[in-house]
């Protein structure tokens, strides 16, 4: 029989399992070539939602925990042909052309056009998993070693019994994308043409546009969109850009290692200062954890 | 992000056979084999020079001179006029019968071109004979114009006087890239045009053939077409106007 316990309530671990859950945000950037084009990203993600449901096997389920992309900003490197005129054949004859006009070259980017797309907000997943708790002694880095246990409360750094979210495993659903995004892209894409070829008379600019034909379905054309944007999109941020490992990545190392749902001072503090007298700590050793369908329970024994 | 536009083929509203831009070229023919010099002017100045050579042995069919590009010529001493030397690079070999064609890739244009036969025959001492000014297009010679401005344009020859018109149409950006059709031809006899009234779509290629000697062929833009009137965005005004209160019964005693 333990000295020391402690029973928290489902609705207890959730809402510490929140506190967990809104601290946990990161990002990242970076860009590739990926032939046709090249991207850069700037991506981030935060946590929302989810239910936390205790389990009879001593485990934690976690449930439509959503992730939240915010900022996704994108920016695609993309090459438009180069566009000429002449080059037609002037002179045929039945063994090739006999004069050919030249190719004056009329417009041409160099290296690329550059396409922004800000989809901050509107590409969603969801993360499900099991965890453990794991229990790890953690000595303050601030402590220094002249500390005594009661010099180290008034600083504010005492050792700690802490209790994390150790992940069985996690499961990251397919990115949910909003249905604007691809009117979100068309629009990026004119403006991006637009401003290129902003400084043209309106003739000229039609011009260009005729010939390189539908601008949109070119660009489109270029990253390989296809039919379907949805599976485009997240195939690129999925599988190129890696995204989905990242987070689950992510989550799993902030739930294991850096946030803990739960800590106890070591030793526990049982009376606080009363006047000349000093507070009463008592150490715990030997910590345990249990889970069961209802409650999770910390067990510990008192010791010297 | 940086985007080349040739500005001037979006400036260029007048194409001209004796002043080449970058919608105009000019196509000679020639048949003699032997060394030639082409003295290239811009603007009545000589610019550059280039070399050339006729030959049986040759395989190309058509020489391309990008006189935009050329290496100007000034400063350096003067070619004797004798093997080529002292022109621009080397070489380039034509079949006899292919084409020498002129062009300027680039720029704001106002070329022409002498040619020279070195080691053929010799007129006033040293000097060699020109054989061609591209101001002045003999028959056999092609004039190929590509038009981008869509809009009304006249086609004159400057020697003759004879004129006619060019409808270029205005592009409209449809559900495919669009290619402009082949080109168009236009014989340039001492009647004139023929025919005299033409429709092409832009930057289609128009090839004047020359069919007599002593052409110039000027197309200059004579009314615009700036395609369909862009409708002003209607202003979103909207007049909320407040319903009347119905009107109180009156009183009837």
């Amino acid at each position: 029989m333990s000295d020391f316990t402690v029973a928290v309530s489902e609705k207890a671990v959730r809402k510490l399992f929140e506190t967990v859950r809104d601290n946990t945000h990161e990002s990242t950037s970076g860009s590739d070539d990926l032939g046709p084009f090249s991207v850069s990203w700037d991506v981030g993600f935060r946590l929302e939602n989810g239910s936390v449901d205790l389990q009879s096997d001593g485990s934690i389920l976690i449930s439509e925990l959503d992730v939240v992309y915010d900022p996704l900003k994108l920016t695609f490197g993309i090459d438009i042909p180069e566009l000429c005129i002449g080059g037609f054949c002037i002179i045929p004859t039945p063994f090739g052309c006999l004069l050919r006009a030249p190719r004056i070259c009329v417009f041409s980017a160099d290296p690329d056009i550059s396409l922004p797309l800000d989809l901050g907000g509107l590409i969603t997943s969801e993360i499900s998993g099991a965890f453990r708790i794991k229990t790890r002694y953690f000595v303050d880095p601030g402590r220094t070693a002249s500390m005594t246990n009661l010099d180290a409360e008034d600083a504010g750094v005492p050792n700690k019994w802490q209790f994390l979210l150790d992940p069985i495993w996690l499961d990251i659903d397919p990115l949910d994308i909003a249905d604007t995004v691809g009117n979100i892209l068309d629009q990026a894409i004119d403006n991006v043409v637009d401003g290129l070829l902003g400084f043209l008379p309106g003739w000229a600019r039609d011009l260009i546009k005729a010939i390189l034909g539908p601008i949109v379905d070119l660009i489109r054309a270029i990253l390989d969109i296809g039919d379907d944007i949805d599976e485009w999109l997240s195939n690129l941020l999925g599988v190129s850009l890696g995204l989905l490992d990242f987070v689950v990545t992510i989550v799993a190392d902030y739930f294991a290692n850096k946030y803990p749902i739960f800590a106890l001072e070591d030793p526990y503090p049982i009376l606080g200062y009363d006047g000349p007298l000093i507070p009463v700590k008592v150490p715990l050793r030997n910590m345990g954890v249990a889970v069961s369908d209802t409650e999770m329970v910390l067990a510990a024994d008192v010791g010297a | 992000m940086k985007a080349r536009i040739n500005t001037y083929a979006f400036q260029q509203t007048t194409v001209d056979s004796a002043s080449l831009g970058v919608l105009g070229t000019v196509a000679h023919p020639l048949t003699e084999p032997g060394d030639y010099e082409g003295t290239v002017f811009k603007n009545g100045f000589e610019m550059a020079r280039f070399s050339l050579r006729v030959a049986l042995d040759a395989g190309d069919t058509q020489v391309d001179i990008d006189l935009a590009t050329l290496p100007s010529s000034r400063g350096r001493p003067e070619p004797c006029g004798c093997d080529g030397k002292g022109s621009s690079g080397p070489s380039p070999a034509l079949k006899p019968g292919g084409y020498l064609v002129l062009y300027a890739s680039t720029g704001a244009g106002g070329f022409h071109v002498l040619l020279d036969k070195l080691s053929g025959e010799k007129v006033k001492g040293d000097k060699p004979a020109a054989v061609f000014d591209s101001r002045i297009l003999k028959k056999g010679d092609l004039f190929i114009a590509s038009l981008l401005r869509p809009g009304l344009y006249e086609m004159a020859e400057l020697h003759s006087g004879a004129k006619g018109s060019i409808v270029v149409a205005y592009p409209q950006p449809g559900g495919k890239p669009y290619a402009p059709p082949p080109p168009a031809t236009v014989r340039v006899s001492d009647k004139g045009f023929t025919p005299a009234k033409l429709d092409v779509a832009a930057a289609q290629g128009i090839v004047f053939t020359v069919e007599s000697g002593g052409a110039a062929i000027r197309i200059s833009l004579q009314k615009p077409d700036d395609g369909p009137a862009k409708r002003a965005t209607p202003r979103g005004k909207v007049r909320w106007t407040n319903p009347r209160p119905p009107e109180a019964p009156s009183e009837t005693r």
